[in-house]
């Protein structure tokens, strides 16, 4: 997109959501997957003992849920660490 | 996890994949819980409307049979077969007769019942018997080789276990001889 061609709301509304920093980007990679599986091996032994399979089931689709409405989108939680772009060459927007 | 779809989709396929493996988990534990075979006692009370039935529209060529209505009272125990992957058992009576020298046999249904489990919110009873009594028999036992009287015939009650992951497995739970009446009634 050239520059100087402004963003409809939308757009510019993904593109806020969309980039994050690196770190928390490492950092939502690790955790989904503990908190996913945490779960499901919790409610699994629970499920066990209470002889109801859709505890367990219903609890590991609700932590997912809980995993994609905060660790997906960008939240400012996750733009605290930006990097440290170079200053751009003042000489070629002439 | 560069873009908001990249994660959406690394959480979503994660949690599939958790499921799979949880769900054989729950099929693989299954065998370890108690599966007995349950008891169950069948009597038949009556044979009613045994008579010789003509057709009164063309019914592919056959034009008239022996027909029978049964009435039983059944009592079974399904305990030994609930554990946490059974979804419901579906029960059915069926009726066995062969004619050795004709060289036939053949199976009619006459009852079937859902029987869900006890502990789950939506099912009919709270205890794992059942007991019908004087139940008459959905379905009526034709035979269009009008070989029924005097005839005897094998009532069997079998059991489909439906679990909620796994194969559907069917069992023989018993045997009932008896003798039909001599003539039509």
């Amino acid at each position: 997109m050239a520059e100087g061609q402004s963003d409809t709301f939308w757009k510019s509304l993904y593109i806020y959501f969309n980039e994050m920093d690196f770190e928390s980007q490492l950092f939502v990679k690790k955790i989904y997957k503990i908190i996913i599986l945490t779960v499901a091996i919790i409610s699994f032994i629970i499920a066990f003992f209470l002889e109801r399979f859709s505890v367990c089931v219903y609890s590991t689709i609700g932590s997912s849920v809980l995993c994609i409405l905060v660790l997906a989108p960008a939240w400012p939680i996750w733009k605290k660490n930006q990097p440290n772009w170079q200053q751009g060459n003042q000489q070629k927007q002439k | 996890m560069y873009s908001i779809t990249a994660r959406f989709n690394q959480i979503v396929f994660f949690t599939s994949w958790t499921l799979v493996i949880l769900s054989l988990l729950n099929q693989g534990t299954a065998y370890f819980f108690k599966t007995g075979k349950p008891t169950v006692d069948l009597k038949i009370l009556s044979a009613d409307k045994f008579q010789h039935y003509k057709a009164t529209y063309y019914n592919g060529g056959v034009t008239d049979w022996d027909q029978v209505t049964f009435k039983f009272s059944l009592e079974a125990d399904f305990e030994p077969v609930y554990n946490w992957n059974l979804k419901q058992l579906f029960l059915y009576v069926n009726v066995h007769h062969e004619h050795q020298q004709k060289g036939y046999e053949s199976d009619c249904v006459i009852y079937d019942k859902i029987i869900s489990r006890p502990d789950d919110p939506s099912s009919w009873s709270t205890s794992s018997k059942l007991v019908l009594k004087n139940q008459r028999a959905e379905y009526p036992l034709k035979d269009i080789h009008k070989q029924l009287r005097n005839a005897t015939v094998n009532f069997e009650v079998w059991i489909e276990v439906m679990p909620y992951v796994g194969y559907i497995r069917r069992e023989k739970l018993g045997d009932f001889e008896y003798k039909m009446p001599q003539q039509y009634n």
